[in-house]
């Protein structure tokens, strides 16, 4: 029998390892570029595609030429292309299979770059119409009536709250005399009481037996009168009743308002541009330009939201699918600190179309719980295309994902700005042919909670505003007053979540327009005014006399009920007289 | 392909120790059913060649056991899971999960330990039900095999020349 142990397998083994250290050496790059095209592609939803990558063993590091991250929403466009990307391993960490990289740089990072080829991964999805989106919502933005509305017009379509609140109380009177007709019906009425009369009149006849006659008489007058006095006392009860209840409704005929102005002052601030409504011109005026900046802002980063996600990949282990053949790896809570991928400091330079950037991101890691700090970020460019500079710094605090944070402050100097559309309403259309902006704007997004605000300074400011030849005068007064304005502060504050927020927008031009063209405004409201209280308290008027009639009707049930209770009264003391003679009896 | 079955019908039906054939397949089921690159497979590799076990043994059986490993991979990513969530083990990958060779062993990854246990605990049964497999198969059913109808029509295919040609070269069981 041969031995167990072949020797000469160990050679061949030795052999087969320096073989493939062999081929590993060979072929690492092309391994690595492979294993980073395929990662990034995963990672990003997207094509992701290097020209080259280099390993060094010796200092352990990497340096990646032309790295090109397709836009998923538009293959032959590359959402990110990065010219250059080198760093250094911590072969340490290596060994413990972490990533730690102590600097990186990134240089020519451009964005939206075109393609040669199509970089599309898998049918496109489904692109949200932002567009539509932004329409509907700016649909609402509509400067105020600039000339005199037609209260007709207004009075025809608008609902007035004093008219309804007549129309229940009218309402309310008809339900009150249906009820009462109807509890009336079930008392004692006028027949019943010329019954007892006819009654009386026995007794009166019996009377005239004898005593045994008057005895006898004296016991059924008792009853008779009980009888008549029970019936006088439902009537009675009624009839208070009734008069409570006439005297509330009467009551809360005569309180209403003769002149109802809460109806007038709320369509006098609808319709008419009082100078309340002046003072909210900015945003009238800036609020569209102000939205559709925001919007772009929030699709950004609602487009970075799934990476920033991954920034916290903790408790994230036990709801993976893994994909077969891979598995999941799970992680223990470990001795150090070190998180399995981290880039202390990444050098950033940019190349974008409004000029080049530089700057750092911190802290990149996929594990902010361990390193206790939030990825930072701070770039800056100097006299780039529209701004003479612009400085970003940010943050993205995922230390505790339950209490996410994400923090953006843009500085701009000299930011040039031409050509741009403010309202494109038919009536007054407003256009900013150049200005100067310096802005600064700080952002807060925590768990979903948005809280942003905007405070920016205009200066060599040229409004354009074409009006048609028969633009009303308050039109004219206000493009005159526009074309005055050369200057203007503007502070804007949002609340509330991406998609649902509160967008305050204020700027002295409120101030400038009320200064110049107020007066013009307060008559103007004033007559509005005078001609919508005249036109209100017409149909108020008319609905009143109406339900002021139909409180006749409860006025003819208390008649009636008084008209039972003086039949009941005279037959009660008829009975009383007739059947005693004159007798007191001792009741 | 065809010569591996070929070799390996050769084996079967020749003198080598069942064990060393046992044996390679049970190295075999260890390679299959774990993922490849997986450094406890270096190891494999190392005692498949410096034990003296069957070559072809190892490499039809890695075939087969590889592609049982597809079928079985969510079975091992849940057994792979329970075990490295077991609060009772907790403290144990803990401890490893601090060791650089044992994260470069990948013990964390759920497909790696849920396979290599199951491949382990299966281990020595197999080495047990393929000696006896191969020794009844070799005492009852040789001779009864090459007389069969069916090993007769095989003897006319290319399959049993590569299994002639390399009798003839007398290929050894390593």
């Amino acid at each position: 029998m041969k031995p167990w142990i072949r020797w000469p397998g160990l050679l061949i083994f030795l052999v087969l390892a320096g073989l493939s250290y062999f081929l590993l050496y060979l072929f690492i790059d092309d391994f690595v570029k492979a294993r980073i095209e395929a990662a990034g592609s995963d990672w990003a939803n997207a094509k992701v595609e290097l020209d080259t990558a280099k390993l060094s063993f010796f200092p352990l590091g990497l340096r990646l030429k032309r790295l090109q991250v397709t836009d998923r929403e538009n293959p032959m466009q590359n959402a990110v292309e990065i010219g250059e990307i080198a760093f250094l391993i911590d072969p340490g960490a290596a060994l413990d299979r972490k990533i730690h990289i102590e600097e990186m740089t990134l240089e020519a990072l451009r964005l939206n770059t075109p393609r040669t080829s199509s970089g599309a991964l898998a049918p496109e999805p489904e692109k949200q119409s932002h567009e539509a989106k932004k329409k509907k919502e700016t649909e609402g933005l509509q400067l105020p009536a600039l000339d005199l509305p037609d209260v007709k017009e207004i009075l025809e379509k608008e609902n007035l709250a004093s008219l309804k609140l007549i129309e229940d109380l009218r309402e309310e009177a008809k339900r009150e005399e249906a009820k009462w007709k109807a509890q009336i019906d079930a008392l004692p009425d006028k027949a019943k009481f010329k019954d007892y009369e006819q009654r009386v009149k026995k007794l009166k006849d019996a009377k005239k037996g004898g005593l045994s006659g008057i005895l006898g008489g004296v016991q059924e007058v008792a009853s008779l009168q009980k009888e008549i006095k029970a019936d006088l006392d439902q009537i009675r009860s009624a009839q208070k009743m009734l008069k409570t209840d006439l005297s509330q409704l009467k009551g809360r005929v005569q309180s209403l308002p003769k002149v109802p102005m809460d109806d007038i002052n709320r369509l006098k601030e609808k319709y008419a541009l009082s100078p309340k409504g002046l003072s909210n011109i900015s945003r009238m005026l800036l609020g569209e330009q102000i939205g559709d900046w925001t919007e772009t802002a929030f699709q950004a980063y609602e487009k970075v939201q799934p990476h920033l996600a991954k920034l916290s990949m903790e408790g994230a282990e036990a709801d993976q699918k893994p994909a077969r053949g891979k598995g999941i790896d799970i992680h223990f809570r470990e001795q150090g600190t070190l998180p399995h991928f981290l880039i202390d400091k990444a050098q950033v330079s940019l190349q974008l179309d409004a000029g080049n950037f530089s700057g750092d991101i911190q802290h990149i890691t996929t594990q902010q719980a361990l390193t206790g700090k939030p990825l930072a970020f701070n770039l800056s460019g100097q006299a780039l295309k529209d701004f003479e500079s612009l400085r970003l710094e940010g943050t993205v605090n995922r230390v505790d994902p339950a209490q996410a944070l994400d923090t953006l402050h843009i500085k701009a100097q000299g930011h040039r700005l031409g050509n741009l559309s403010l309202s494109k309403s038919k009536d007054f259309p407003v256009e900013m042919k150049n200005a100067r902006a310096d802005f600064d704007t700080t952002a807060k997004i925590q768990n979903g909670q948005l809280d942003a605000k905007l405070s920016a300074q205009m200066n060599a400011v040229v409004f354009a505003v074409g009006l048609k030849e028969d633009a009303p005068t308050m039109a004219r007064a206000m493009a005159d007053t526009l074309a005055e304005v050369k200057a203007f502060g503007l502070s804007a504050e949002a609340k509330g979540t991406l998609s649902d927020y509160d967008l305050k927008i204020a700027s002295d031009l409120d101030q400038v327009f009320k200064k110049a063209i107020g007066n013009q405004v307060k008559a103007q409201a004033a007559q509005f005014e005078a001609k919508l209280k005249s036109a209100i308290t017409a149909k108020v008027d008319e609905a009143l006399a109406k339900a002021q009639g139909e409180m006749k009707g409860l006025d003819g049930l208390l008649d009636e009920l008084g008209g039972r209770e003086a039949l009941g009264d005279k037959v009660l003391k008829d009975a009383l007289k007739k059947a005693t003679g004159g007798l007191k009896l001792p009741f | 392909m065809i010569k591996a079955i070929a070799k390996f019908l050769k084996i079967l039906n020749s003198e080598t120790d069942p064990t060393q054939i046992s044996l390679a397949f049970c190295f075999a089921m260890i390679a299959g059913l774990s993922p490849l690159l997986s450094l406890h497979n270096l190891f494999v590799v190392l005692l498949v060649l410096v034990l003296r076990v069957n070559l072809s043994a190892f490499l039809l059986g890695f075939v087969v056991f590889s592609g049982i490993a597809y079928l079985l991979d969510p079975v091992f990513h849940q057994v792979g899971l329970t075990l490295l969530n077991a609060p009772a083990l907790n403290g144990l990958w803990t401890g490893l999960y601090d060791q650089a060779l044992w994260r470069i062993a990948r013990f964390n990854n759920t497909l790696v330990m849920g396979s290599l246990v199951l491949a382990l605990a299966l281990f020595l049964p197999l080495l047990l039900l393929s000696n006896r497999l191969i020794r009844q198969y070799r005492a009852r059913f040789l001779n009864w095999v090459l007389k069969s109808k069916l090993m007769q029509a095989f003897r006319a295919t290319k399959l049993y020349e590569a299994y002639e040609t390399l009798s003839q070269f007398g290929g050894s069981g390593g």
